[in-house]
């Protein structure tokens, strides 16, 4: 290696990555919203520390941003955050599983429709 | 050498240690109902009986709209993990091997064989879908591989490793100073030490013994040798295969090692278990630790780790855990009631492997003998 070349760290695996919809486009779409929800997450903490320095300054340098860390409890607050927002994200996983374990099915909600239209 | 983390690089990692609990806790429950609740009873009904195997289990759950969402998920999660580690390492690897090309040699040391041809079970894949692998050295000095290692596998373990990355190490000292209180070993060896997080806590238990790690991986083993020399403990490093090592017949008291053999082969697993052998002095002892045999689990629990072979670049691991490994231990030498497997389950009693009735246990397995 010469002073000039740059080092690439590799950033993808070899070996075959697995699809798993009948339509690859819809692992390719899981896979951009989990990322996307990833920079979310991470726009959003930015944001929590641009508040907790100024709720504590008024006024602060973009340095500190960087040395900013996280008390215990705003770091247990920050993990709940986070829980929250995978939870509204894949609240639609929620609501399956709750169906199943309740036993909901398609005709078990035609049975409350025409059971509700009996008089 | 430590890298350098951004705040975005740490709201990054946080995310997606946050984001595998979820995936565990909604995704897989959410499966494990499916499962339960509808395709388990649907085959009942539709065969007359239940299921016999993961096999059938995982064809029908391929089918499922709910299954394939939390796949697709939890494989990008995976990526995404290795991702928060490896963009940011992309930036900074230059200064951080300088740094350690710094390291000296004080209390340890490291050999590195460049002709040691790599098998091809630990390349193949880029196992657990880690960038580069365990054995890419991309220039003289890389440290990459062991960087982008002991990040992303503490993330891996969801922080479980603990915050020296060396649970599985030291759950081996706690067994061996409880099981042997008065062993001193004085020759020790960890087989596939990779970074040699788990080999540190050996230093510690047995500060008078000389610690020897081995591994394929140039670049894990370059990062582990200064990491170790900057926690100011003595690790001999050199790049060796397991199968076949260039130490002396019967040079060392104790062997260990962490979580290899799934990684391996199976033709390479019952050699590093005869090399083991050949290696230890009469009465010394060997603890290899690794995840347990799919016949502890229920067919659930094997559908879903079975699901890492296939999704995760984990070739050997449903393989390894269909092997018989009583079988295995006896044609490496090791005669009737000189070796076992014993399961050290988290936070309870030990349990031995003649009583191994209650499914799905976790905790750490371990192949114990004494030569």
């Amino acid at each position: 290696m010469t002073e000039t070349t740059k080092v690439r760290v590799p950033q993808t695996a070899k070996g075959h990555r697995p699809t798993f919809f009948e339509d690859p486009t819809n692992d390719r779409i899981m896979a951009m919203m989990t990322s996307m929800i990833t920079e979310m997450w991470v726009m959003r903490e930015r944001l929590d520390t641009v508040e907790a320095l100024a709720a504590k300054k008024g006024v602060f340098l973009e340095e500190e941003i960087e040395q900013f860390e996280p008390d215990p409890d705003r770091a247990e607050e920050r993990e709940r955050m986070r829980q929250e927002l995978l939870s509204r994200v894949f609240y639609v996983f929620q609501e399956e599983a709750e169906d199943i374990a309740r036993g909901d099915t398609p005709e078990s909600y035609e049975d409350a429709i025409n059971t509700s239209a009996d008089r | 050498m430590t890298p350098d983390w951004s705040h975005d690089d740490k709201s990054r990692q946080a995310f997606q240690r946050s984001l595998r609990e979820c995936v565990i806790r909604d995704l897989s429950n959410g499966s494990r109902l499916v499962f339960e609740n509808q395709v388990s009873p649907k085959f009942e009904k539709e065969n007359g009986r239940p299921f016999q195997n993961r096999q059938e289990i995982k064809a029908e759950m391929r089918k499922e709209p709910f299954y394939q969402a939390h796949l697709s998920i939890q494989r990008a999660a995976q990526e995404l993990m290795w991702a928060s580690v490896t963009y940011s390492l992309d930036r900074q690897i230059d200064g951080m091997m300088a740094k350690a090309k710094q390291s000296s040699d004080t209390l340890g040391s490291l050999t590195i064989n460049p002709d040691m041809p790599i098998p091809k079970y630990i390349d193949s894949l880029d196992i657990h879908c880690m960038p580069g692998g365990y054995t890419t050295d991309l220039c003289d000095g890389d440290i990459s591989a062991g960087a982008i290692y002991d990040k992303g596998s503490y993330m891996y373990g969801s922080g479980r490793g603990g915050p020296y990355g060396d649970r599985s190490g030291q759950s081996i000292v706690n067994y061996l100073k409880r099981e042997h209180p008065d062993f001193a070993p004085k020759r020790i060896l960890d087989m596939g030490c990779a970074t040699g997080n788990n080999t540190v806590p050996f230093c510690d238990a047995y500060p008078d013994a000389d610690v020897h790690g081995i591994e394929l991986g140039a670049a894990l083993l370059r990062y582990g040798h200064a990491r170790t020399e900057s926690l100011g403990k003595a690790i001999h490093f050199s790049q060796q295969n397991a199968e076949q090592t260039n130490f002396e017949d019967e040079s060392f008291d104790l062997i260990v090692s962490c979580i290899i053999f799934h990684e391996t082969s199976r033709k390479a697993l019952p050699r590093i278990i005869a090399e083991t052998r050949r290696l230890l002095k009469p009465g010394g002892l060997m603890v290899h630790l690794e995840a347990g045999q799919f016949e502890n689990f229920d067919l659930w629990r094997q559908t879903v780790f079975d699901a890492e072979t296939y999704n995760n670049n984990e070739p050997f691991w449903s393989t390894y855990r269909d092997m018989d490994l009583e079988a295995v231990i006896a044609e490496a030498g090791w005669s009737d009631g000189t070796a076992h497997l014993h399961l050290e389950p988290f936070g309870h009693a030990p349990v031995t492997s003649s009583n191994k009735s209650q499914k799905n246990m976790l905790g750490f397995w371990f192949m114990v003998g004494q030569k």
